[in-house]
């Protein structure tokens, strides 16, 4: 192993193998300034969480990661964000091809309204993978949910309950073995059972792919995730190892937030 | 890189999309396009009848002959093929109608040089017109046979000023002569943009008031739309909130509910049928005797009938969509319903309130067909607002835009000409109904919302 | 239980007696026509439901594909910004009062009819032959020299679509009446297609809102082409509210009279129209005698309009949540 970068004020820890690398980024969505300035990376098999309060930005740098933004919004954006060491928002990216690198769960689990199988095979399917049914059966063996679900494959996967919808729309999005996974507050609308079941899952997959979620939860990001970036009104307040930003953050600011004194 | 696969389906639906908006789009501008280039004065032209030089505007052909026009009026002339030529003597000359002071044609009507008669007339005020028309001609063709010196000496005069348009008639050699007066007055020689827009205005303003029935058909149309706007938005408002705000859940709503929007979906025509039958001939006997024929207020009511469904659907929907916690939190603030509605439901449903009641008066405005059972007629022969008590006289048939287009297409074979004011009425009419639609929909879809 | 004040009580009573028998006198009509109705109208009531059928069918068949494409377009392609002024717009054009349609038809389509009908032709009877043929077809053929030769199907789309372009633009061709003329049925169709195409478009563009964006988002991060994300995802979710809609437009369009009445219902134009239940239902009704034998034998023309609507409505009542 080489030596590692010493920390700097752009990147506050060492990475050896960044998967995303963000230079002074920053983002505005319909005429709005929603990020400034934000510059850290993300390490390629870890589980990054961004956390903070609501309105600070986080669920919108998430989208900004595979470009959902500028699907709802109009989009204008400074510095670079890098995934795989090519800057995504380049006008040549070829957004197909990014979004079929990154998989994505949203706040509300949002299985399709066919059966589990096909919604797993979903992704392969329109990415023209073969046989998409085997790849669905692989990555529901890998995610834990087979016994659940072997007998049920031929339901329709919207009438899951939700705990288990939302695991299922993890393994849809997991099924064309992305590099990225992106969780915009995964866990908003379940109970802690659910919750735990979730976290496990994430916890199980052991670094791939990548995972980066946003949490308004800070104990969820404490539990399962290895770096934590800290977000407050579009700014990047504080990012390092999970422990360190826990134990010792560094700003006043984040230790107010993670011990409940923030408004 | 994955190639983005170009899908028939994108091409298919895009392709629809276009066709429907830029098809129906064009087709309201070629409209549009139409009544315009029908009033738009044109440059006059110079043309040789009998060796003399006469002005007049060529206006197109068609089957019936030769369409040309003395004056930005909308005074139509329709001239045998043949009229212009010498060699040939002129037969089954189809004549100019005069209605109130507007040339009108019709191929139906043929005008004998020996007795002067005329068949198949279509309508009692055609015959009128055409026997006003038809005295206007005889006493210029006597003129000039008898040999009238004043007479002559005006046609002369009149020749001289190139003002003079002659025509053949029927199957002899005897010429027609009419001077053409407004010519000089009305339009100098090439009247300048300005000028055209000002006789394009004056022109627009007189095919919708000089031909009979469009200032009646537009009353009639407006006090038709509005009397069942009226009465329905109360009663289908009223009917809407008991509906969400004060019926409990159970059959008795849900059956109400269903009704409603069964009697939504049903045909126009068979309302005209209820209007008809069950309030004209069924209920109204009951009532006053005078008032039991077809009439502006029996076609208000069945048009009420008509809006009454689409009000209460679309009000409820709008009710509906005043989220439940909002009552709630008012509830337990310790208002009482009544407040509630008042001061939280009402204000959080105005938009989608007057958008329900919009596309009421839509529905009363664009239907024509229940109109025609209910008391629209060609001719109403009696204005529905004056100056005598009670102004407003909803007794009696009426007339209304859709009738006059209806009966526009009946009468009149589309040609380049006599369309015109047809093409005024449509056009109002249609841009009215799309204009409130629109609005309505502008209400239903808030700029910042679903 | 909750207080009710007294005032909510009057004005439960007085909502509930001016609105519900305001509705509810509706149906009357029903129970009218049943009483008033004569048994021997029932045989020409029953004799003009198809050709009512017909002309709706025929609407349906131009507008369906138009409005539905035209709704998928805007709730799935256009950018959102757009998407509210064309919503506006498609159901502003649905407005269109039929009376001004059969206007228009006389006046702008009948004297273009020829140099129309072909293009019609071709979009809407030649192309969809061509493809289902080809996709008969297609085992026989070796598909990957196709696709090369000439790319996917949206190639051979073009080709069929300039074609028939093409052969508009022959003099010969042009004059060619393969389709029947604007005084028909079919005439008439596309007549009532004017105002029945925006109408479905923006019937079907509001379950196509309906369904929930994180849907389409998730189908979009998973890879797909929005393309693939409606037809995979959108349109399977929407398709049964979709038909019923169209179900439901079918029986209304069954009832147009207008356009009807000046192109193909009345008895004159017999060979490529004749009398549907609302046109003669016009033409007849108010020269029938009150209470006759005529006025009863016409009404179940009308009672027919009303059960074909009501049956068409009635896949979508029994969606609704009942109590």
């Amino acid at each position: 192993m080489t030596e590692s970068p010493q920390p700097t004020a752009r990147h506050p820890y060492p990475v050896d193998d960044p998967l995303i690398e963000l230079e002074g980024f920053g983002l505005s969505l319909g005429g709005r300034q929603i990020l400034s300035n934000i510059s850290f990376s993300v390490p390629k098999g870890s589980i990054t969480a961004l956390i903070g309060p609501s309105g600070s930005g986080k669920t919108a740098l998430l989208r900004s990661f595979n470009r959902m933004n500028e699907w709802t919004d109009p989009v204008r954006m400074d510095g670079s964000l890098k995934f795989e060491g090519k800057d995504i928002h380049s006008s040549g990216t070829d957004l197909l091809g990014l979004r079929s690198r990154v998989g994505m769960v949203f706040r509300t689990p949002n299985a399709f309204s066919m059966s589990v199988l096909e919604n797993v095979a979903y992704a392969l399917r329109v990415q023209g993978k073969r046989h998409p049914e085997d790849g669905a059966e692989k990555i529901l063996r890998r995610t834990g949910l087979w016994n659940l679900l072997k007998d049920r494959l031929s339901d329709r996967g919207d009438r899951l309950p939700s705990g288990l919808q939302q695991r299922l729309c993890v393994a849809r999005a997991l099924a064309a073995s992305p590099a990225l996974l992106l969780l915009d507050e995964p866990c908003s609308i379940l109970d802690p059972v659910n919750t735990a079941e979730l976290e496990d899952l994430l916890l199980s997959l052991g670094g791939e792919p990548t995972v980066v979620i946003v949490t308004h939860n800070p104990q969820q990001a404490a539990r399962i995730s290895q770096y934590t970036a800290f977000l407050s009104q579009g700014r990047l307040v504080e990012v390092g190892p999970t422990e360190r930003v826990f134990q010792r953050p560094q700003r006043r600011e984040t230790d107010d937030y993670i011990s409940g004194r923030f408004g | 890189m994955r190639p983005h696969p170009a899908e028939p389906l994108a091409v298919c639906v895009t392709g629809a999309f276009t066709l429907l908006v830029v098809g129906s789009l064009s087709i309201l501008c070629l409209l549009t396009f139409l009544v315009l280039s029908s009033a738009w004065p044109r440059d006059l032209e110079l043309i040789e009848i009998q060796g003399k030089t006469t002005c007049i505007e060529r206006l197109g052909s068609d089957a019936h002959g030769q369409w040309v026009r003395k004056s930005g009026q909308g005074d139509a002339w329709l001239l045998p093929a043949n009229a212009l030529d010498n060699a040939r003597p002129t037969r089954g000359y189809s004549a100019m109608l005069l209605q109130d002071g507007r040339w009108f044609c019709s191929p139906n009507l043929e005008l004998r040089e020996s007795d002067g008669g005329y068949s198949s007339p279509s309508s009692r005020e055609l015959v009128e017109s055409t026997a006003a028309f038809h005295q206007d001609l005889l006493r210029l063709h006597s003129n000039a046979r008898t040999g009238d010196t004043a007479a002559i000496a005006e046609s002369r005069r009149l020749h001289a000023l190139g003002k003079l348009l002659r025509i053949r008639i029927g199957n002899d050699s005897s010429r027609l002569e009419i001077p053409i007066q407004e010519i000089q007055s009305l339009r100098p020689d090439h009247p300048s943009f300005p000028e055209k827009i000002a006789i394009l205005v004056q022109t627009l303003a007189l095919q919708f008031r000089s031909s009979p029935s469009s200032f009646a058909s537009l009353t009639g149309t407006v006090l038709a739309t509005l009397l069942a706007t009226l009465l329905a938005s109360p009663l289908a408002i009223a009917a809407a909130i008991w509906l969400s705000e004060f019926s409990r859940p159970g059959k008795v709503a849900w059956l109400f509910r269903q009704s409603v929007q069964l009697l939504a979906g049903i045909p126009p025509v068979v309302f005209g049928a209820f209007g008809l039958v069950v309030l004209i001939r069924g209920a109204a006997p009951a009532l006053d005797a005078p008032l039991a024929t077809p009439s502006l207020l029996w076609a208000s009511l069945t048009l009420t009938f008509l809006a009454l469904p689409t009000v209460t659907r679309q009000a409820h929907i709008a009710l509906r969509q005043v989220p439940s916690h909002l009552r709630e939190a008012s509830l337990c603030s310790g208002a009482t319903r009544l407040q509630t509605l008042r001061h939280v439901v009402l204000p959080g449903a105005r938009r989608g309130l007057w958008a329900a009641i919009l596309m009421g008066s839509v529905q009363a405005l664009a239907e024509t067909a229940p109109l025609l059972l209910t008391g629209a007629v060609q001719l109403a022969g009696h204005p529905l607002l004056d100056g005598s008590a009670p102004w407003v006289h909803l007794g009696g048939g009426f007339e209304h835009l859709g009738t006059r287009i209806y009966h526009g297409i009946e009468q009149f074979p589309p040609g380049p000409l006599g369309t015109g004011a047809g093409s005024l009425a449509c056009l109002v009419l249609a841009a009215s109904a799309i204009a409130l639609r629109t609005w309505a929909a502008a209400l239903r879809h808030p700029r910042n919302g679903p | 239980m909750m207080e009710r004040g007294k005032g909510d009580r009057i004005a439960s009573a007085s909502f509930f007696l001016l609105g519900l028998p305001a509705t509810l006198a509706i149906p009357a009509i029903v129970i009218s026509l049943f009483s008033l109705a004569h048994p021997s109208g029932l045989s020409l009531a029953l004799s003009l439901v198809i050709p009512s059928l017909v002309i709706a069918g025929i609407a349906l068949a131009f507008s369906a594909p138009l409005g539905i494409g035209a709704a998928l377009f805007t709730s799935e392609f256009l950018h959102f910004r757009q998407r509210r002024p064309v919503t506006l717009l498609l159901e502003g054009l649905g407005a269109l009062p039929p009376v001004c349609a059969a206007w228009i038809a006389t006046l702008i389509l009948a004297p273009w009819w020829d140099a129309i009908s072909l293009p019609l032709f071709v979009f809407f009877i030649l192309t969809p032959a061509v493809f289902s043929m080809a996709s008969l077809a297609t085992p026989l053929i070796p598909v990957h020299l196709v696709d090369r030769l000439f790319g996917p199907k949206l190639a051979l789309l073009c080709s069929v679509l300039l074609g028939g372009c093409l052969l508009a633009c022959i003099p010969f061709f042009r004059g060619a009446s393969v389709l029947p003329p604007i005084h028909s049925s079919f005439g008439a169709g596309i007549a009532i297609s004017l105002f029945l195409a925006p109408k479905v478009a923006a019937r079907v563009l509001f379950h196509l809102t309906r369904i929930p964006d994180h849907l389409r988002e998730a189908s979009l991060t998973c890879g797909a082409t929005r393309w693939e994300t409606a037809r995979r995802v959108v349109v399977p979710r929407a398709i049964l509210p979709i038909g019923f809609t169209l179900l439901e437009l079918m029986a209304w369009a069954s009832g147009e009279t207008m356009v009807v009445l000046v192109l193909c219902g009345s008895p004159a134009q017999a060979p490529w129209g004749g009398a549907t239940l609302a046109s003669a239902l016009v033409l007849g009704l108010p020269e029938s005698i009150p209470s006759s034998i005529a006025q009863g034998g016409l009404l179940w023309s009308a009672l027919a309009l009303l059960i074909l609507s009501v049956l068409a409505q009635i896949p979508t009542a029994l969606r609704e949540p009942r109590p």
